[in-house]
């Protein structure tokens, strides 16, 4: 089914220059074009001056929250 | 200290719960249910609301309608794609789940009668919706979900102004008038029932203790009675509960929970019922429950059939 090839995107967006990019929302989709789509019109509760789409896939994590419940040792994914 | 009750103590504190590392079995459980919830209430508002969108006055209003059921559409769409980062299969719970099995309100099964409906519909049930999503957004322990009602929030109360607008316009007209009357009769208790059971009834809430959300039952109840009422005194409207000095509350004028007759919406004050009857009365659903949630899969399952064709 196609829904098995689609993948996450999260979403960040400016509201006026100047102001924080801020982390939005997600869609899924099953490319970068029909994420852009998605996420337009699923987020279309400002007037935005940007927004991005970001494969989740691709982040780079530097640092993350380290779980209440980890393991003692275990790196967080 | 064990998992749960060292959970608890420290979102007490302000811990803000961010990824399924940080959570027990209990708080996944209590976030998934009322997620769940949630999505299916934002996702089942929209057909009773299709009833009766051809019969908008004026293509303005025809768009707004159109409007408000995107954003709807989009808070839906909020809440499952939180859950499928919980791991929940939502493909599954959207397009393969018995329409019993759908969490909407019970007001949701009805088909509307008229445009006066829609704007009730706006103006109390989405009320409802802005109190106790407003609830969550104030005090929720889930990260993400806190971030997410931003916009939420914000269109909710876009809704319930429209609603609010349709009932004040549809007051100068004498006939409509009787409408918006007989509307409020039956959608006034409804909406009540949205905040469920009174609280001298429940033993304890993981959803409370948890901080999924901040408020009781009857907290959000008063809450939403605390604005309803004085908008429907201010354009003329009659209903069934007013502000008492003494008890510095709001109380109802009718019993309440009450049986209720689905096939002409109509409240039998006669009949005071319990909340175990109620709780009932929503697992029967309402009479359009099936067809509703039919027309939210039908297409779904159109495209899986013509995939197994094309195969």
């Amino acid at each position: 089914m196609a829904a098995k090839q689609r993948k996450t995107f999260d979403i960040f967006a400016r509201i006026k220059r100047g102001g924080e990019l801020i982390h939005i929302g997600t869609v899924e989709a099953e490319n970068e074009k029909l994420a852009k789509v998605y996420a337009s019109f699923t987020y279309d509760e400002e007037d935005w001056s940007e927004m991005i789409v970001v494969d989740r896939s691709q982040f780079v994590w530097v640092k993350k929250p380290h779980g209440l419940f980890a393991q003692k040792g275990e790196r967080v994914r | 200290m064990d998992q749960a009750a060292l959970l608890k103590e420290k979102i007490q504190n302000g811990f803000i719960v961010e990824g399924l590392e940080d959570m027990n079995e209990e708080y996944l459980n209590a976030l998934k249910q009322t997620l769940t919830i949630v999505g299916d209430t934002e996702l089942l508002s929209i057909p009773p609301l299709l009833t009766v969108y051809d019969q908008a006055p004026t293509l303005n209003s025809k768009i707004t309608a159109l409007a408000i059921m995107q954003d709807e559409i989009g808070h839906a769409h909020i809440a499952y794609r939180l859950l499928k980062d919980l791991g929940q299969d939502v493909d599954e719970l959207l397009y393969k789940r018995e329409p019993h099995r759908w969490k909407n309100p019970y007001a949701f099964d009805f088909e509307l009668s008229n445009w006066i409906e829609l704007g009730v519909f706006n103006a109390f049930f989405d009320r409802a919706g802005y109190t106790l999503l407003g609830d969550a957004f104030e005090h929720t322990s889930y990260g993400p979900w806190k971030r997410a009602l931003v916009k939420v929030d914000k269109e909710e109360l876009f809704h319930l102004r429209n609603g609010e607008i349709i009932m004040r316009t549809a007051m100068q007209d004498p006939q409509l008038r009787e409408e918006v009357q007989k509307a409020v009769d039956w959608m006034f208790l409804m909406a009540l029932e949205f905040f469920g059971v009174e609280d001298r009834l429940k033993s304890r809430s993981a959803q409370l203790e948890y901080r999924l959300k901040g408020r009781t039952n009857d907290e959000l109840r008063q809450k939403w009675l605390s604005t309803a009422v004085p908008f429907c005194e201010s354009i003329g409207v009659k209903v069934p509960a007013h502000y008492d000095e003494e008890q510095q509350k709001y109380v109802l004028d009718v019993p309440f929970p009450c049986k209720f007759d689905p096939v002409n919406k109509k409240w039998l004050f006669d009949q005071p019922d319990t909340w175990d009857n109620v709780i009932k009365r929503f697992k029967q659903r309402g009479p359009q429950n099936k067809q509703f949630v039919e027309r939210i899969q039908k297409g779904a399952k159109e495209l899986e059939q013509l995939r197994k064709d094309a195969v």
